[in-house]
C-alpha cells in the first residue's frame, strides 16, 4: 500500500475520530439532545378502566389515540381520536410530534383486552419520549356497549 | 499546464466546496441529537435497536467535520473518502427502502413530515455525491486508478493537491 493510500485512510479515520469525540463531548455538554446510548425499550402504558377513560374524555385531559386499521377506525370511533394503526406507526410519528407535547395525556385503545395493538403503541409512543400513555384495556367494544357518544369518518 | 488540466482542477475545486457545503448544511439541525433524525434513520429499519441512537448521534458530527475538512482543504483525500462512503451508504439505504416499499421520509435535511420522501428520485443527487466525491480522491492522485492518471495527464502531471 502506498504512502499516499496509508495517509488517506489515516486522513479518514482521523476524521471519523474527531467526529466521534465531538458528538460525545457536546452531547454531554449541552443539554436537550437525545442519549448517546438507546435507552431500553419501554413497558407498556398503565391500564385504564373505563371510569377513568371517561372521566379523561368528560374533562378533555387527554388525547386518544385509536391503534385499530383505518376502516374500522372509519366505521366507528371516540369522537376526537386520532387513528395511528399499529401497522402503520411510523408513518404518523412526525404528526405525533407536531401535533401532541411530550407531557400530555395520552389514551391508546383498540378492540379490548384480546387485542395488543394499544399496549404495543403505547411502548411504542413512550419509547419516542411521551411520558404519560396509558391503555383503555377494555377498548372500543366497552365504549360502544355502554352507549357513549362516537364518531365515524377519516383521521383528522 | 494545459486549458484541460485546468478544468479538471477548476471542477475537482468546486465539487470538493458544493460537497463540503453540502455536508454542513444537512448536519446543521442535527448537532446536537434529534429525536426526529432518530425517527428517520429507524424508519430504514436496517439498524438494530442498540445501534440507533449511537448511529444518529454521530453521523451528523461525520458530516460536519468532513464538511469543514472539504471547505477549509485539510486532509481532503481523506474526507473525499469519507464522503464517497456516506454517499454509497446513503444511496444503498434509499434503494433497500423503495426496494422493500418503505413510505419514509428521507431524514437528508428537512426532518419534518413534509421532508423530501424516498423514491427512485432520490438516488441521483446520492449518485451525484458519491461521482463527486471519487473524482475529488481521484484528483488528489490517492490511487492508481485510471481517472487519475487522466488527470495527470496535463502539464501539471498532478502534483497539485486540491
Amino acid at each position: 500500500m502506498s504512502c499516499r493510500v496509508r495517509s488517506t485512510f489515516a486522513g479518514a479515520a482521523g476524521i471519523i475520530l474527531v467526529s466521534v469525540i465531538l458528538a460525545l463531548a457536546v452531547n454531554t455538554a449541552l443539554p436537550g439532545g437525545v442519549p448517546v446510548l438507546t435507552p431500553p425499550p419501554s413497558p407498556p402504558g398503565e391500564p385504564m378502566d373505563f371510569v377513568q377513560v371517561w372521566e379523561a374524555f368528560d374533562g378533555k385531559d387527554a388525547t386518544f389515540i385509536d391503534a385499530r386499521p383505518a376502516d374500522e377506525y372509519e366505521y366507528g370511533h371516540i369522537p376526537g381520536a386520532v387513528n395511528v394503526p399499529l401497522l402503520e406507526r411510523d408513518r404518523h410519528l412526525p404528526a405525533l410530534r407536531r401535533e401532541i407535547p411530550p407531557d400530555r395525556k395520552i389514551i391508546v385503545y383498540c378492540d379490548g383486552e384480546e387485542c395488543e395493538a394499544s399496549e404495543k403503541l403505547s411502548a411504542w409512543l413512550k419509547d419516542r419520549g411521551w411520558k404519560n400513555v396509558y391503555v383503555f384495556t377494555d377498548g372500543y367494544p366497552s365504549w360502544l356497549a355502554a352507549g357513549m357518544e362516537i364518531a365515524k369518518g377519516e383521521s383528522p | 499546464m494545459t486549458a484541460g488540466h485546468r478544468i479538471r482542477q477548476a471542477l475537482a475545486l468546486g465539487g470538493r466546496l458544493a460537497l463540503g457545503a453540502v455536508f454542513i448544511y444537512a448536519s446543521y439541525d442535527k448537532l446536537n441529537g434529534s429525536q426526529l433524525f432518530v425517527d428517520a434513520v429507524e424508519n430504514y429499519r436496517l439498524l438494530p435497536r442498540v445501534l440507533l441512537y449511537p448511529f444518529a448521534v454521530i453521523l451528523p458530527w461525520v458530516q460536519f467535520v468532513t464538511g469543514v475538512c472539504l471547505l477549509a482543504g485539510a486532509l481532503v483525500p481523506g474526507a473525499a473518502l469519507v464522503s464517497a462512503g456516506l454517499y454509497a451508504m446513503f444511496l444503498a439505504a434509499m434503494a433497500s427502502a423503495i426496494i422493500r416499499g418503505l413510505d419514509i421520509s428521507c431524514g437528508c435535511f428537512n426532518l419534518t413530515a413534509e421532508g423530501q420522501r424516498v423514491a427512485w428520485g432520490s438516488l441521483w443527487p446520492r449518485a451525484l455525491g458519491l461521482i463527486a466525491s471519487i473524482y475529488v480522491m481521484a484528483a488528489s492522485n490517492v490511487f492508481e486508478w485510471p481517472l487519475s492518471r487522466l488527470m495527470r495527464s496535463g502539464k501539471g502531471k498532478g502534483k497539485e493537491t486540491l
